[in-house]
């Protein structure tokens, strides 16, 4: 068992592998009783679920999903997007795999000099009113992410375009569509409960609608509007 | 007919969505957005209903033909039935 600050929550995990290795930037030695305490048993996961393969993404997939279910307890929820940092605030680009997101986000590295909190699902919590994005182990086959946490400048929803466009979108319209990057839970009390955290997060937050082509101008365009986008 | 226990219905930003839960979740990974109509449609399905029983519960709110009534039940009907929230 070893003990991990994630999302400024104490977690206790016992881990092996490739999880083991991406949950390395987190370990702290801070005392005193556990936020969370995971575990898992890899052997029954696989058994129970063929279609991970092997026993790394077994301990990498349960462990993701039992983070996830203990972190609605702290207002907190899982978002499929690619996670950037800069000027002090998080910018989240997000849409169904392959559209884009993390080709947008290398544009923002490279151009502006922003990092990334976290390439596949950053998490977001709500913390004293305030919104923060944070770097988990989970972060995608290419572990990109960051042990940090930083206050949530917008949420875009990222679209492929015949021309770079950007604009405001109102909550109602991206129920639909932050909904379909939202995990799903099979518990009830967790489903709603995520409902809850996503509709606090759409009345909070700035939120877009991206069209983009694959180039630089393309975040140029998100860049300056997201960067003075406020409530 | 009757809706399957297997769906919730919650606001979020002022949308009504029904989500999938529980056995539902192995065959059906989206949401589906109700509106007025579809709500309360949804409300009276709590119990077992037909068709025309549903059809009654809109002419008796609205200001709508039996026809129309129909043809809003039917595309109800077929729309959550393609998602297992209604059996």
């Amino acid at each position: 068992m070893a003990r991990y600050r994630i999302a400024d929550l104490i977690v206790d995990m016992t881990l092996s592998g490739r999880t083991k290795q991406q949950a390395m930037p987190y370990l702290t030695e801070e005392a005193g009783e556990a936020d969370i305490s995971l575990s898992c048993d890899c052997r029954q996961v696989l058994s129970q679920h063929p279609q991970f393969g092997d026993l790394d993404t077994a301990e990498y997939m349960a462990t993701g999903s039992l983070f996830a279910v203990e972190m609605l307890r702290f207002d907190g929820f899982q978002l499929h997007a690619s996670a950037v940092m800069l000027g002090g605030k998080a910018y989240l680009f997000s849409a169904p795999s392959g559209t884009g997101k993390s080709t947008h986000t290398e544009k923002w590295c490279r151009l502006f000099g922003a990092q990334i909190i976290n390439d596949d699902k950053p998490v977001l919590r709500r913390v004293g009113g305030v919104w923060m994005v944070y770097g988990t182990p989970w972060s995608g086959k290419n572990d990109l992410s960051c042990p940090v946490g930083v206050p949530l400048g917008g949420v875009a929803f990222l679209t492929r375009g015949e021309i770079n466009e950007i604009f405001p979108i109102t909550p109602m319209k991206a129920v639909p569509v932050i909904l379909r990057e939202c995990m799903q839970f099979s518990h009830k009390g967790c489903a709603g409960r995520q409902l809850e955290l996503v509709d606090l997060l759409l009345r909070e937050t700035p939120i877009w609608q991206l069209y983009c082509r694959n180039d630089d101008q393309a975040a140029m365009v998100s860049y300056e509007a997201m960067k003075n986008g406020s409530k | 007919m009757i809706r399957s226990e297997d769906f919730l219905l919650r606001e979020v930003a002022g949308s009504q969505v029904l989500v999938p839960v529980g056995a539902a979740t192995r065959s059906f990974a989206g949401i589906v957005t109700l509106n007025a109509v579809g709500v309360l449609l949804w409300d009276a399905l709590q119990t077992q209903q037909s068709e025309e029983s549903l059809v009654s519960v809109l002419t008796e709110r609205y200001e709508v033909s039996e026809a129309q009534a129909m043809a809003d039940v039917e595309k109800f009907l077929q729309n959550l039935k393609t998602v297992g929230a209604v059996k």
